[in-house]
C-alpha cells in the first residue's frame, strides 16, 4: 500500500491488486466514539443513500449505479475500539472489463453523494429522516432477533457500561426522538469538515485513476487539523467477576464470557495473545472445540475471538441449559491449562500455521486488504502482514502462558433458555 | 488421462477437466496471482435421498431424516481415533464440509503445500471409519446444532415456506433431521448410505487456484480406484402436485418485528444442463426487475415504511426442486403479500418494462464478473453448475440468449399468483 497525504488530516491510499475483476473506492471519517453521537452517525449514512442533490430519489441513484455496471455502493458506521469510522465504500467492475473509464465516474458518484445531500431549510430531508429513524428503530430493535449476536453485546455492555466501547453500533431507540433534520446535518457538516479522512482507491488502479479521485474526490476536502481516535486498552489490574443470566424464550442457551487481557495493538504481546486465542477457541482443533465440542458433545460451537483494539476475548458457545455448569467447568478448565502451560508443540505448531494461512489470505481480498491497513493506520502500526506475521511465528510458549496470565474474566453473560422438560 | 481446456478470454478464466477411470470428475480453475488454494469435494448426495436402493440389493429403503448430514459430520473420524482437522492442523489449511438439499461438500483453503491438503482430502473422504461409539458421540453436538437453528427466526421463516408449498418434496424436511430422527441412526445404515452415494461416478472435485492437474490427478489416483464406479445414482422421482399445502403459515418467536417470506414454488422439476440454468436466470431477471433496488416496487413500498433494508428476493433453482421467494422484516407482512401479487399480476397483464430487464441482465453478469475475484465463491457456484452439467464460464452468454418472450413465459408459469404462500415469524 501506497499512501500520499492530499492535505492536512486528509490521506489517499492506493492498493494496487489488478488480479481483481473489481475495484474499490471508499472513504472513510474516523470520528469519536460518544453516547451523544453514536445514534446519529448510525442513522446518518442511511439518510445519505436516500439520495442528493444530483440523484435525489433511492431509484435516481440506483439506476445510476445500474449504468456504471451495477456498482455497488454501501455505507455504515463501525466501531473501532474507542472510535467509530463512518464509511461509503463504492465496489464497480475494473475500467479493462468495460472499456470506458468507470473510476473517474465513480469518483464523480462518491462526490454526489458525500458532498451534495439533498437538503431544506437548512436540514436534511424531512421526509427521509423520518423514515430513516423508523427503520434505524426496528434494526436497534432488531439485536434480539439472533440470540447469539445478542448475548455477545449484552456481555460487552455488561463489562464497558453504556459509553464507549460498551455501547451498541446501531445506537440507542431512545436517543432517536431529540434527533430533527436540522441537527443531523449540523452533525453531518461537523464530520465533513473536522474529522480525519481516509480515502482508498484498491484494484487495478494506474497513475492516471489516482490523479483522477485526487481531483474529483480528494480535492473536495479542506486542509484540517485532525487525528485517528485512540483507544485506552481494557486493563486487567482490578476486575471484578460478575455472572449475569437473564431468561428467553428459546431452547438453546447461549453463554458468552468477556476477558479483559490488558495488551497493547502493538508490540510483543499482541504477538503472543493473538496466538494464545487461536491455541485456545480459534480454530477447529483449538481447546474448546476438542474439548467442549468434541470430548464432552456439549456445543455445537464453542469459540474464542481476541479483539485488537480494544484488548478484549470473547468466549461464545451454544449449550442446553442443564449443561451450563458442565460447560463453564470445562471452559475454566481449558483456561487454566493455558495459564500453566499444559499446551503442547503440536497445538503451538498447529496454531502457527493456521494463522499463517489466514493472514497469507488477506491479499486475494480488496475489503480485507482495506480493513487491515486502516485499522493499522488507526493503532499507528506500520506494519505488512508479513512483519506481523514473523512475530506471531516467533512466538514461544512461555509468552504464551505469560500474557494468559494477564488475562483476566470480567464477565459470564447467560441467555437461559427452557429446559429441557419444558421443550415441546 | 484426457484433458480437456474451456477458455473464456474475455474475462480471462479457464477451466480444465478430465474424468477418471472410475467415473470421477475433476475440475481445475487455474487463478495465477493469488496466495489461495481451494478445493472442494463433493458428492451429489443430500437430505433429498432419503428413499434409494443400495447397488447391489433389490429392495427400495428409506433412510432417517438427516442422515446425509449426520454422515458429513462423521466422515473426519479416522481409524486411530484422530479426526480429519488435526491432519489438516499441521499443513495449517482452514478444512470444513456443508451438507445441503442435494450436495455433501468437504473443503478446505490453504496458501501452502496445496497437494498435501489435497491427499488428506481424498483420503479422509475415500476412508470411512463408524462406530457404535463414535456415532452415538454426535448426537449431542448435532443435537445442538438442530436446537440452535430452532431460534433462528430467519431459518424457521424459509422452513416453513417450504413446508407450505411441498406436499412430498423432500426438500420440505429438516437438512439435519430431528432429534427424534437422528438417534434411529447406526453404523450400519451409514455404510449403506456411504456405499451407494460416495461412488466416484457420483462425485467430483472442483480446485481453484494455481494448480497443475496433472499433479492432482496423481492423488486422485492414489485414492480412487475404478472398480469403485457404480455410476451416477439416479434420484427417485417424486411426484408433487401443482398446488400448495396451504397459502399461510405462522410462527411466534421471540423477534422484534415479523419476518415474512412469499413463496413460489417450481413445477418443472428434473430439467438440467443449459435449459436448468436459462430457467433460473429468467427468475432472477423478474426478480430483479420488479423487486430489485431500482425497481418502482421497491422504491414505493420503501417510501410507504412497508419494507426497508432488509427487504430481498432469492432463488433456488435446482435439478429435483426449485423456488423463489420475497421477503424480509415488516410491521404489515399481509399489506407487503398483497403488494407483490398485484404488482406480478400488473406484469402479467401489461408486460414488464423492458429496459428494467436489459438493467437486470446487466446486474447479472456483473455479479458474475465479480464471483471470479475469490476462489471460494467460485469453488462454491461452480460445484453446483458442474453438478448440473453446465458451463461455468458460460453464463453471460445465456443471460444475453434470454429473450423477452422467454421471460414472460417463465413469469406466467412461475408466478402464480394463485398459487403461492406467506410464511411469516411473528413475536411472541
Amino acid at each position: 500500500m501506497n499512501t500520499k497525504r492530499l492535505r492536512d488530516g486528509v490521506d489517499l491510499h492506493i492498493i494496487n491488486a489488478p488480479k481483481f475483476k473489481t475495484n474499490l473506492m471508499s472513504v472513510y471519517f474516523n470520528i469519536p466514539l460518544k453516547r451523544e453521537t453514536i445514534t446519529k452517525a448510525a442513522l446518518l449514512p442511511s439518510v445519505l443513500k436516500r439520495g442528493c442533490a444530483k440523484y435525489p430519489t433511492m431509484k435516481d441513484m440506483s439506476r445510476r449505479l445500474d449504468d456504471l455496471y451495477s456498482a455497488s455502493v454501501s455505507a455504515g458506521a463501525r466501531m473501532k475500539g474507542d472510535g467509530e469510522v463512518l464509511f461509503f465504500t463504492a465496489e464497480y467492475i475494473s475500467d479493462k472489463f468495460i472499456g470506458e473509464k468507470l473510476s473517474t465516474q465513480i469518483a464523480e458518484f462518491l462526490h454526489d453523494f458525500i458532498f451534495s445531500p439533498l437538503t431544506e431549510s437548512g436540514g436534511f430531508n424531512s421526509e427521509y429522516t423520518a423514515g430513516e429513524k423508523n427503520n434505524l428503530k426496528n434494526a436497534i430493535l432488531g439485536l434480539v432477533n439472533d440470540k447469539k449476536a445478542y448475548t455477545e453485546f449484552k456481555c460487552r455492555e455488561a463489562m464497558f457500561g453504556k459509553e464507549g466501547y460498551g455501547m451498541f453500533e446501531a445506537g440507542y431507540a431512545e436517543d432517536l426522538d431529540d434527533i430533527t433534520p436540522v441537527n443531523l446535518y449540523e452533525f453531518y457538516k461537523d464530520v465533513l469538515t473536522s474529522s480525519k479522512i481516509d480515502i482508498f482507491i484498491s484494484g487495478t488502479v494506474d497513475d492516471e485513476t489516482i490523479g483522477d479521485v485526487e481531483r474529483i474526490l480528494g480535492s473536495a476536502f479542506e486542509g484540517r487539523d485532525a487525528s485517528y481516535i485512540g483507544t485506552t486498552v481494557a486493563g486487567s489490574d482490578k476486575v471484578e467477576f460478575k455472572t449475569i443470566s437473564e431468561d428467553a424464550d428459546i431452547v438453546q442457551s447461549k453463554l458468552c464470557m468477556g476477558m479483559r487481557c490488558g495488551v497493547q495493538p502493538v508490540g510483543d504481546e499482541f504477538y503472543a495473545i493473538t496466538l494464545a486465542s487461536c491455541i485456545f477457541g480459534g480454530s477447529p482443533f483449538s481447546k474448546l472445540f476438542a474439548n467442549v465440542r468434541e470430548k464432552l458433545s456439549l456445543a455445537y460451537y464453542a469459540i474464542a475471538r481476541y479483539s485488537r483494539f480494544k484488548s478484549v476475548m470473547m468466549i461464545s458457545s451454544g449449550i442446553q441449559t442443564e449443561n451450563y455448569q458442565a460447560a463453564y467447568d470445562e471452559i475454566m478448565l481449558q483456561f487454566k491449562k493455558m495459564q500453566t502451560g499444559e499446551i503442547d508443540d503440536f497445538e503451538i505448531e498447529s496454531a502457527k500455521k493456521y494463522l499463517a494461512n489466514t493472514y497469507h489470505s488477506l491479499s486475494d481480498s480488496l475489503r480485507g486488504m482495506e480493513d487491515y491497513y486502516l485499522s493499522q493506520c488507526i493503532m499507528g502500526a506500520q506494519q505488512s502482514v508479513d512483519e506481523l506475521l514473523s512475530g506471531i511465528l516467533a512466538v514461544d510458549k512461555k509468552r504464551i502462558v505469560d500474557v494468559m496470565n494477564k488475562v483476566k474474566f470480567d464477565t459470564v453473560y447467560f441467555l437461559k433458555g427452557k429446559s429441557a422438560g419444558e421443550v415441546e | 488421462m484426457n484433458i480437456q481446456k474451456i477458455t473464456n478470454s474475455e474475462l480471462g478464466e479457464e477451466m480444465q477437466f478430465a474424468v477418471h477411470e472410475s467415473g470421477f470428475r475433476v475440475y481445475v480453475f487455474p487463478k495465477k496471482g493469488f496466495s489461495k488454494y481451494y478445493a472442494i469435494y463433493g458428492t451429489e448426495y443430500g437430505s433429498l435421498n432419503r428413499t434409494f436402493t443400495v447397488p447391489g440389493e433389490d429392495k427400495e429403503i428409506t433412510v432417517p431424516d438427516g442422515i446425509a448430514h449426520y454422515l458429513e459430520h462423521k466422515m473426519f473420524e479416522e481409524e486411530d481415533g484422530s479426526d480429519a482437522f488435526e491432519k489438516f492442523a499441521v499443513t495449517g489449511a482452514s478444512s470444513n464440509a456443508y451438507t445441503s438439499f442435494d450436495i455433501t461438500a468437504y473443503l478446505f483453503s490453504c496458501t501452502d503445500r496445496f497437494y498435501e491438503n489435497l491427499d488428506i482430502l481424498l483420503g479422509f473422504v475415500n476412508h470411512p471409519h463408524f462406530t457404535a461409539e463414535n456415532v452415538a458421540k454426535e448426537q449431542g453436538i448435532i443435537g445442538q446444532e438442530i436446537k440452535m437453528y430452532d431460534d433462528e427466526p430467519e431459518w424457521c421463516v424459509f422452513f416453513n415456506s417450504l413446508k407450505a408449498m411441498f406436499h412430498n418434496n423432500p426438500v420440505k424436511i429438516d437438512i439435519a433431521g430431528t432429534v427424534e430422527s437422528i438417534s434411529h441412526i447406526t453404523p450400519e445404515i451409514l455404510y449403506k448410505c456411504y456405499n451407494t452415494f460416495y461412488n466416484p461416478a457420483n462425485m467430483l472435485l472442483v480446485l481453484v487456484g494455481d494448480i497443475d492437474i496433472n499433479e492432482a490427478m496423481k492423488y486422485v489416483d492414489k485414492h480412487i480406484s475404478a472398480d469403485r464406479n457404480l455410476g451416477r445414482v439416479k434420484c427417485t422421482e417424486v411426484s408433487e402436485p401443482r398446488e400448495r399445502v396451504k397459502e399461510y403459515i405462522e410462527q411466534k418467536l421471540s423477534v422484534s418485528q415479523p419476518m415474512f417470506r412469499a413463496a413460489f414454488k417450481d413445477n418443472q422439476p428434473y430439467m438440467t444442463g443449459d435449459a436448468l440454468l436459462k430457467k433460473e436466470i429468467e427468475t432472477e431477471i423478474i426478480l430483479e426487475a420488479v423487486f430489485g433496488r431500482s425497481s418502482d416496487f421497491y422504491l414505493d413500498l420503501y417510501e410507504r415504511g412497508l419494507i426497508d433494508s432488509t427487504f430481498g428476493t432469492e432463488t433456488d433453482i435446482e435439478h429435483e426442486y426449485g423456488f423463489s421467494l420475497i421477503g424480509g422484516e415488516s410491521s404489515n407482512p399481509d399489506a407487503v403479500y398483497d403488494e407483490i401479487k398485484r404488482a406480478l399480476d400488473k406484469c402479467m397483464s401489461s408486460g414488464i418494462d423492458k429496459a428494467a430487464i436489459e438493467r437486470a441482465k446487466k446486474v447479472l453478469i456483473s455479479r458474475d464478473i465479480s464471483l471470479f475475484n475469490n476462489v471460494e465463491s467460485m469453488g462454491n457456484v461452480f460445484i453446483r453448475q458442474l453438478k448440473n452439467n453446465q458451463n461455468p464460464l458460460g453464463y453471460k452468454k445465456v443471460v444475453e440468449d434470454v429473450t423477452y418472450d422467454d421471460i414472460m413465459g417463465r413469469l406466467r408459469e412461475h408466478f402464480d399468483t394463485s398459487n403461492c404462500v406467506l410464511s411469516v415469524v411473528k413475536p411472541v
